[in-house]
């Protein structure tokens, strides 16, 4: 299915969840496990641990199917958000001494304002960001998959290559930077 | 001041990949309720991350996943289906070889038949009733317990945090002063790059409304350790696992508003140098 229209179908999938719908789980199961699985595999590494992490997100999916608010992400993001959380914190409790004290959060902003419909990322956007991540300079890229692929803080992954904060807050600036480039250069959606 | 919105405006990539250390986000997120620019900011950088998380190529999970997923979510206490135990039911009735019985026995038989399974759904509902009520009680329980057991987790992992800074290799201690504004509070800050931090002063001051104290790491620029609130008794403990910084000279405690601020603006409270 093409990314808006699957993105139309997800958002019935959760209002059906919230009203306990439990076919509504499975269609949103079948449609999106098999990257919540391949996202957790690449984060945590360990299979077992990986189907924990999609039972988890599923799990959540399912208790907060209610509160899910299109205006901050659409349903493939917030799955995969959670995804990455989740993951990360299987990650850290694997670990003998956690990176850090702080959980994963996702960003709930509040708002003053009634916000617009989450961007949709399409899966040609994704390709583009990620050839971008892989086209970054070492010093540029490394800071960034530190803390995306293992949630470091910036002040541990400083302390971690031996660098100041304030060069790790530049160049994390900068990749992120080229990454939106890519992101928005074909399409605005 | 831009020089201070730059700083916020940088700090929108920790907090979009969801690093932020829990004060900072508090921090941040007063800042964002308001900030248009920040807002769009952060939206972006969610997009990013979920770009990046979406480029990963899918790959099929085991089958058998799928099942306990999906029986694992619906289980959950929001949907349970009430369970009924067989424990109060009537004994089985035991009904003589038909041969043996005479036209008005069988009729009798089957009225009691009737009366008896009657009675069996009566007691069914009965029992479906106690172990609803039982049910509740048992998750307001488990929700009181749950409750606690987060409090003993954190208490647990504070403690766990201090040992592993104070046991540390690299540990370094560091006196922290009080400056003219607060001569008998003295502080001690115990640091480590490799395990994190331990602050604890004595003889703080209660502070007005709308102040908190606010600690910070210096290097070759002061970086916020978070918002701290001592006792009534005017001691601190403070435990992180993050060392903040990987090189600092410097500990202080400063007064800032409310809700803290990215640099430094109030006066020096303490203040330490390696």
């Amino acid at each position: 299915m093409i990314d808006t229209a699957q993105a139309a179908a997800d958002r019935i999938l959760l209002t059906r969840m919230a009203r306990r719908d439990g076919d509504a789980l499975a269609s949103l199961y079948d449609a999106h496990a098999r990257s919540v699985y391949a996202l957790a595999v690449r984060i945590v590494g360990e299979p077992g641990d990986a189907e924990d992490v999609v039972q988890a997100v599923f799990a959540q999916a399912w208790e907060q199917s209610s509160r899910y608010d299109a205006s901050r992400a659409t349903v493939a993001g917030w799955l995969m958000m959670m995804a990455r959380a989740r993951a990360i914190d299987r990650l850290r409790a694997r670990k003998a001494r956690p990176d850090t004290g702080a959980r994963v959060e996702m960003p709930e902003p509040a708002s003053d304002e009634p916000m617009p419909d989450a961007m949709l990322v399409t899966a040609e956007a994704s390709a583009r960001v990620l050839t971008a991540l892989r086209g970054l300079s070492d010093p540029l890229r490394v800071p960034l998959e530190l803390a995306y692929y293992e949630g470091l803080s910036q002040s541990t992954i400083a302390a971690r290559l031996g660098q100041p904060l304030g060069t790790v807050k530049t160049r994390m600036r900068t990749a992120l930077a080229t990454l939106r480039h890519a992101l928005r250069s074909e399409d605005m959606e | 001041m831009t020089g201070d919105h730059d700083t916020l405006l940088e700090s929108a990539a920790e907090y979009a990949l969801g690093t932020m250390t829990a004060a900072d986000r508090q921090m941040f997120e007063a800042h964002l309720a308001h900030c248009v620019e920040c807002q769009r900011e952060v939206r972006e950088l969610a997009a990013v991350s979920e770009a990046l998380a979406r480029s990963v190529d899918p790959i099929d999970p085991p089958p058998a996943l799928r099942a306990r997923v999906l029986a694992a979510a619906t289980a959950s206490a929001t949907n349970t289906a009430i369970p009924i135990s067989t424990a109060g039911a009537a004994r089985p009735v035991v009904v003589r070889d038909r041969r043996s019985m005479t036209p008005l026995s069988l009729a009798a038989a089957a009225a009691i038949a009737m009366l008896v399974s009657g009675g069996l759904a009566w007691s069914y509902r009965q029992e479906a009733a106690r172990l609803s009520a039982e049910l509740a009680g048992v998750r307001e329980q488990v929700r009181t317990l749950a409750s606690q057991v987060a409090t003993l987790e954190t208490t647990a992992a504070n403690a766990r945090q201090t040992s592993a800074v104070l046991t540390a290799v690299d540990l370094t201690r560091v006196d922290l002063a009080g400056q003219s504004a607060a001569p008998v509070s003295t502080g001690r800050v115990f640091w480590s790059a490799s395990s994190g931090l331990v602050f604890t002063a004595t003889n703080l001051p209660e502070l007005p409304e709308g102040r908190v104290y606010q600690l910070w790491v210096v290097d070759e620029s002061p970086h916020s350790a978070g918002i701290v609130s001592p006792d009534a008794a005017g001691r601190l403990n403070v435990v992180t696992a993050e060392p903040i910084s990987a090189m600092p000279k410097a500990f202080a405690l400063t007064i800032e508003p409310e809700g803290g601020r990215p640099a430094p603006t109030g006066p020096m409270f303490l203040l330490g140098a390696l």
